[in-house]
């Protein structure tokens, strides 16, 4: 009878997987008794399951996944192909309930290969885990895997980013997010200014969070690694870009002039600059004032 | 074997008795849905219950033919990787757990060392780092479970290249903290630097340390509550007082934290009524976080309890019996 | 993080506290968790405020919310739900300069027997959109000179504001204008603490 109710169950579920193309959400709903309505809840491309039955409706799934595993034998692959759909829907479930079992993720990716299941929508599904689970590594090292069947120019890189900011937002330090983020950052196009942009504003926000620090460490040191520097920042003479830097030296008692030489010759008392590339040093004294200016903005916060 | 809920401090008693029946009881509940839920990681669930019961001198409270039966079942016939449980994939997370389990049980040669030894090798990378299995994830944990399993196998020698380990794990050191993350560019993580301090006490090459900027990071973990957490602006973990720990005894700086306030927020973790610990004072006990609280006990020299080894997780005496001898160094 | 979820106005009667306005951004919870979260919102702003005293501002702590309410002498009371990090003291100065604005725009004799419905106030939602940065209120601290921060009394629970006798678990349980699911949910979240 349980069971009865938990195969109808899943196929609500898998119900609203076709018919809703969009789905952004999944989450469970914290409600104690079976009120004799279904427990599968969709809602403006969100979909709920009621708490009382996702032990139940997880066992089951589970159950079912495993045990079919345990008889799959070598030769038996070949049913398992044919059964490939019908096993879609109980995967579904029981990753949404729990994400952390790499098995099921393991079963996406054979189903994958053999084409059973499509790369967009395998990108859509880890993307509704990481709506419950912001923090789970294993949907975020599924989609590496997945984009690794695809040239980085068909890829959505601002999607991406996208993803990982939203995982950020709901979790303070999201390793998983902020690595995946990486990721992007190193093999996608050049992103380093929007990140710069784009990070500031999310420390703004979220001033605790020291991945984000990290992160903005990282795209400093790639900053400088690349020459890059922002182009009205001419850091000819003066120019307000160096402002921060100014008066982060100026608080620990470093009076400067606002030019960017006399600025390279108190940082770097020792260093021949006319041996340097001018792009160099130019990128240097930018990247430390970004960083100066990060300071400053930590303890404004405070 | 001691035991007995004589602690010696002002706060807090451990609660022996109730830990040993929290763990003996763990595998029992087949039926519950929590078991069901944490399936995926079985092995490394005996491997934290048994090694906790061991340390607590208790380990005959468990069946050890058939743990060691399951542990067998788990070997995979083609890769020679374990799996956490029977129907799930082989992984180096749980082929180290098994190897673990077997090493406690003396039982090592009840299963084909060869095939795991190819496994272990067959996730070595051409850049030196390890697959977690055949899909390709890298983690700085991989390196670590390689190199303790082969080194528990006494298989340390001719089997993967150790050089090139090493350059990879320490291409994931960040300067800024001397810390260690996942991959290279990674945030600085407490678990990650317990993975990679103990490859390198492992490998024998604990001078690649900053052991002084690493030290000072690690004993900054600690909270005003005692308790550490495994980075900054976290809240505190029994979990890390196990990682930030071992870490600092296995580079000779235990004695940068205190242990007094650290001991007594282990202790707060207890669940007074069930047994077992939790990860913060008043949450759900768990066997995970009962491991690592009676583990960084045991590292602070808490009596009733046999000393563990901070390299591998495992009660001194069967590092001892194996022969093996992790790198540690001295207090300065 | 630093988050502002709700701004509200109230009128505080002889007997009970009446909502005159309000403006929640719940973007940051999911999505079936929206409306139990913003009824517990307006239950615990409408509680504190009956337990503050004219001329009194309070933060009072409930898990990861803070909840700034001021009590004007007059009786028109402001509440902010924010959560830790957002600076005690803008949230202060905010909320007086809120019902500042209201009073000005709203005459006190539809205080007493205002509802929502009645009042006409649309500033809430454009408040709440600005001040999510609370770097954009800076120039209005800087004005407010004298708000002593040192009269600001924090409580720790919700529990800690309410009178003797009172407790949290019975009130959820017999206020009406919780629903029958946002008592569920109350139970469940207890449950898995
Ligand atoms: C032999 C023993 C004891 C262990 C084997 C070696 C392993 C697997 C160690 C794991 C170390 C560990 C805890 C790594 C953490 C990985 C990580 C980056 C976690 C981040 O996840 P969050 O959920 O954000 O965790 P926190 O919030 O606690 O940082």
């Amino acid at each position: 009878e349980k069971m009865v109710l938990c195969e109808k169950i899943i196929r609500d579920i898998n119900a609203v997987f076709l018919k809703d193309q969009d789905l952004a959400s999944f989450e469970i709903i914290p409600k104690e008794a079976n009120c004799n309505k279904s427990p599968v809840v969709h809602v403006e491309h969100n979909l709920g399951l009621e708490s009382w039955c996702a032990q139940h409706v997880y066992d089951h799934a589970h159950r079912t996944l495993i045990s079919h595993r345990r008889q799959t034998t070598a030769q038996q692959l070949r049913t398992l192909q044919q059964q490939s759909d019908s096993l879609a829907k109980y995967i579904n479930v029981a990753l949404l309930i729990n994400p952390d079992v790499t098995t099921f993720w393991h079963i996406r990716r054979q189903l994958v290969q053999k084409n059973r299941l499509s790369i967009n929508k395998e990108l859509q599904f880890s993307a509704l885990v990481l709506s419950i689970k912001p923090k789970s590594n294993e949907a975020f090292a599924y989609r590496r895997w997945l984009y690794s069947f695809q040239s980085a120019d068909a890829i959505d890189w601002p999607n991406e980013i996208g993803i990982c900011e939203r995982a950020a937002d709901r979790c303070a330090s999201n390793y998983h997010a902020w690595s995946h983020r990486q990721w992007i950052l190193q093999n996608g196009p050049c992103l380093l200014q929007s990140e710069l942009l784009r990070t500031e504003k999310f420390m703004r926000k979220h001033i605790s969070d020291y991945s984000c620090y990290h992160y903005r460490q990282v795209l400093l040191s790639r900053a400088y690694e690349l020459n890059f520097a922002l182009p009205n920042d001419s850091g000819a003479s003066g120019s307000p870009p160096l402002a921060s830097l100014q008066q982060l030296l100026a608080s620990y008692g470093l009076e400067c002039e606002a030019n960017a030489k006399d600025l390279l010759a108190l940082l770097l008392p020792h260093v021949d600059l006319s041996a340097l590339s001018n792009q160099k040093l130019k990128s240097f004294l930018y990247c430390c004032n970004v960083a100066a200016n990060d300071m400053r903005l930590c303890l404004e916060q405070r | 074997n001691g035991g007995g809920g004589d602690a010696d401090d002002g706060g807090q008693k451990l609660q022996f008795w109730k830990h040993v029946e929290y763990i003996e009881n763990h595998g029992k509940q087949e039926d519950d849905y929590e078991y069901c839920m944490t399936e995926f990681l079985r092995m490394s669930g005996i491997y934290w219950g048994t090694t906790a019961l061991d340390i607590m001198g208790q380990l005959e409270r468990l069946e050890r033919k058939s743990i060691i039966e399951f542990v067998k079942r788990c070997q995979c016939p083609t890769t020679g990787g374990f799996a956490p449980c029977v129907g799930h994939d082989p992984h180096l997370l749980y082929t180290l757990s098994a190897i673990q389990i077997l090493c406690t049980y003396d039982a090592l040669e009840e299963i084909d060392r060869e095939a795991v030894v190819r496994f272990v090798v067959g996730l070595q990378q051409p850049d030196g780092s390890f697959f977690g299995d055949k899909w390709g994830e890298v983690d700085t944990r991989f390196s670590f479970c390689a190199v303790a399993s082969l080194t528990l196998l006494g298989r340390m020698e001719q089997t993967i290249d150790v050089e090139k380990a090493v350059k990879f794990v320490l291409s994931c050191c960040n300067q800024t903290d001397g810390g260690f993350g996942s991959k290279p560019g990674a945030e600085s993580h407490a678990g990650l630097i317990y993975c990679c301090v103990g490859f390198f006490s492992l490998t024998q090459r604990l001078h690649l340390l900053d052991v002084d900027k690493l030290g000072w990071w690690l004993c900054e973990r600690q909270l005003p509550s005692g308790g550490l957490n495994g980075r900054p602006e976290k809240l505190p973990d029994v979990c890390y007082s196990w990682w930030v720990l071992a870490s600092l005894t296995i580079m000779g700086r235990l004695h940068w934290i205190s242990s007094e306030k650290l001991q007594q927020f282990i202790l707060s973790c207890q669940d007074t009524e069930t047994g077992g610990f939790s990860d913060r004072t008043g949450n759900m006990p768990d066997i995970f976080h009962t491991l690592f609280g009676i583990g960084g006990l045991s590292l602070l020299g808490h009596s009733g309890l046999k000393a563990i080894n901070p390299t591998l997780c495992m009660p001194q005496y069967i590092i001892d019996r194996l022969g093996i001898k992790p790198q540690r160094l001295p207090r300065p | 993080m630093v988050k502002l979820f709700a701004l509200s106005i109230f009128h505080k009667g002889a007997s009970e506290a009446r909502l005159l306005k309000t403006a929640s951004d719940l973007q940051s919870f999911s999505f079936f968790q929206r409306g139990t979260v913003n009824e517990f919102m307006t239950f615990a702003s409408k509680t504190i405020v009956e337990r503050t005293q004219p001329a009194l501002r309070q933060s009072v702590k409930q898990d990861a919310y803070m909840c700034h309410v001021y009590v004007r002498a007059d009786n028109l009371a402001g509440v902010l739900i924010a959560d830790h990090e957002y600076p005690h003291r803008v949230a202060h100065t905010l909320i007086t300069k809120i019902l500042d604005d209201f009073t000005a725009k709203v005459s006190a004799d539809q205080w007493p027997n205002g509802t929502e419905a009645t009042i006409s106030f649309d500033l809430l939602p454009a408040f709440l959109a600005r001040y999510q940065n609370p770097v954009e209120a800076d120039p209005l601290t800087k004005m407010q000179n004298d708000l002593d921060e040192t009269k600001i009394i924090l409580k720790n629970t919700i529990e800690a504001v309410l009178e003797r006798g009172e407790k949290l678990d019975d009130m959820v349980s017999k206020s009406e204008k919780l629903s029958l699911q946002s008592k569920a949910f109350y139970k469940t979240a207890k449950k898995t603490n």
